[in-house]
């Protein structure tokens, strides 16, 4: 190598990285280049200084009083866990209870429960799209709208129920006994799905049955409703 | 063939990280009186990583609280198939990178202007023994600059994975890191 070294082959050298044909040259130029010797060593003497710095601080202040504030003024408790699940209805993780959300946007509103079989298809295919979407920000973080759409989603539930029930009389019997069947099917699917989560909070697949249930019902429900006026 | 340089927070297994996942266990229900045990083994290594990848005190102290604010949220993410501390050591990664992104570039431009001698007395109060002239030289390199040296030859991570996380091409990253080293050792001769 008559030119001298440059910074990436000198670099990869010293980490080990350089092919050996390039390290074969390097050699060769080193032991006749005391410039680029030079480089070299002052290299080789800055790595391990740098790896070699502590890896531990101490912040100046107890950091933890502010943090726990933080916690606390979230009401962050974690999702989808032990205690957290104990003490909620559901336990759906963030994008499901986003998706939820947003089934409960689109049935909410001073038109909602008149355009509900319009909505119907949009609906659904939201909750696909939402769900994706909400999965992917998951990673940011989102638990006040997770707290939102866990109360948004038992209120939706709610209204429907009591939409079917004020107008029940104006269905067909078979109808109402056909709906009432599934309803009871979809509760008890529920019912498993919470007990098995009571002991296993943190599984997902479980997570996962349970909003498929629970978007089931909010579909059959909404069905029922679509066909009552009121 | 590249140097097993892996993160040392893989490479150090000892009785206060056994410690600390079993503090983790017990937070992770919601125990928030067990996460402080999870903060408290664990804030020395996530401020060390703060106080370099920003080169600003108050800074750093802001985004550990985000870290361990970050982490307590996602804490149910959190599978054990790694060691905590690894999960816990990307999660404040991104934490770091992601802040940088949002400041934008008005900040980033004010960062650049911190006061290293301020700096320098802080770091060595919160780390007794580090060289105080190695610190000031890192923490005077340009923000993207002193990101890559931290993360490659502080914190051993691999180039490939330094791209994954800055979302920059291999090439540049490797051309970041050895023009920040060019620039630690011309500060370090002045």
């Amino acid at each position: 190598m008559n030119r001298h070294i440059d910074d990436a082959e000198l670099n990869d050298y010293v980490e080990g990285l350089a092919p050996e044909d390039v390290a074969r040259l390097v050699d060769d130029h080193l032991a006749s280049c005391e410039e680029c010797t030079a480089r070299f060593e002052a290299l080789a003497r800055l790595l391990p200084e740098l790896a070699g710095l502590p890896d531990h601080a101490a912040p100046a202040s107890d950091l933890w009083p502010a943090i726990r504030a933080e916690i606390d003024a979230q009401g962050a408790i974690p999702i989808s866990r032990g205690r957290a699940v104990d003490n909620r209805r559901f336990s759906f993780s963030p994008s499901e209870l986003a998706a939820a959300s947003v089934v409960w946007a689109l049935l909410s509103g001073g038109t909602a429960w008149m355009a509900f079989t319009a909505r119907q298809d949009q609906a659904v295919v939201a909750v696909t799209e939402v769900t994706e979407a909400a999965t992917r920000a998951e990673s940011n973080g989102f638990l006040p709208v997770v707290e939102a759409a866990t109360t948004e989603y038992e209120q939706a539930i709610a209204s429907l129920e009591f939409i079917l029930e004020q107008g029940r009389d104006q269905l067909n019997p078979r109808t109402v006994a056909t709906i009432e069947m599934s309803l009871n099917a979809i509760d008890r699917a529920i019912g498993e799905a919470r007990q098995a989560l009571s002991s296993d909070p943190n599984n997902a697949g479980l997570n996962r049955l349970l909003i498929k249930y629970e978007q089931s019902k909010l579909r059959v429900l909404r069905q029922a409703s679509a066909a009552i006026q009121i | 063939m590249e140097l097993a340089l892996v993160p040392r927070i893989d490479a150090e297994v000892d009785d206060s990280i056994d410690l600390g996942t079993r503090m983790v266990r017990r937070a992770q229900p919601g125990d928030a009186d067990a996460f402080e045990g999870v903060y408290r083994a664990h804030v020395g290594r996530i401020h060390a990583l703060c106080l370099r990848m920003s080169g600003d005190v108050q800074q750093a102290e802001s985004l550990t609280q985000d870290v361990f604010v970050r982490a307590w949220e996602k804490l149910s993410s959190f599978r054990g198939e790694s060691r905590f501390s690894t999960w816990l050591h990307r999660l404040a990664i991104n934490v770091i990178l992601q802040d940088r992104r949002t400041r934008g570039r008005r900040q980033a431009r004010e960062q650049q202007v911190e006061d290293l001698e301020r700096y320098a007395v802080a770091v060595t109060e919160a780390m007794p023994g580090t060289k105080v002239d190695l610190e000031r030289a890192i923490a005077g390199l340009p923000k993207g600059a002193r990101e890559v040296l931290v993360l490659r030859d502080i914190q051993g991570f691999k180039y490939r994975k330094i791209a994954e996380l800055t979302g920059v091409s291999l090439g540049t990253v490797k051309a970041q890191i050895h023009r920040a080293r060019n620039l630690v050792q011309e500060a370090l001769e002045r």
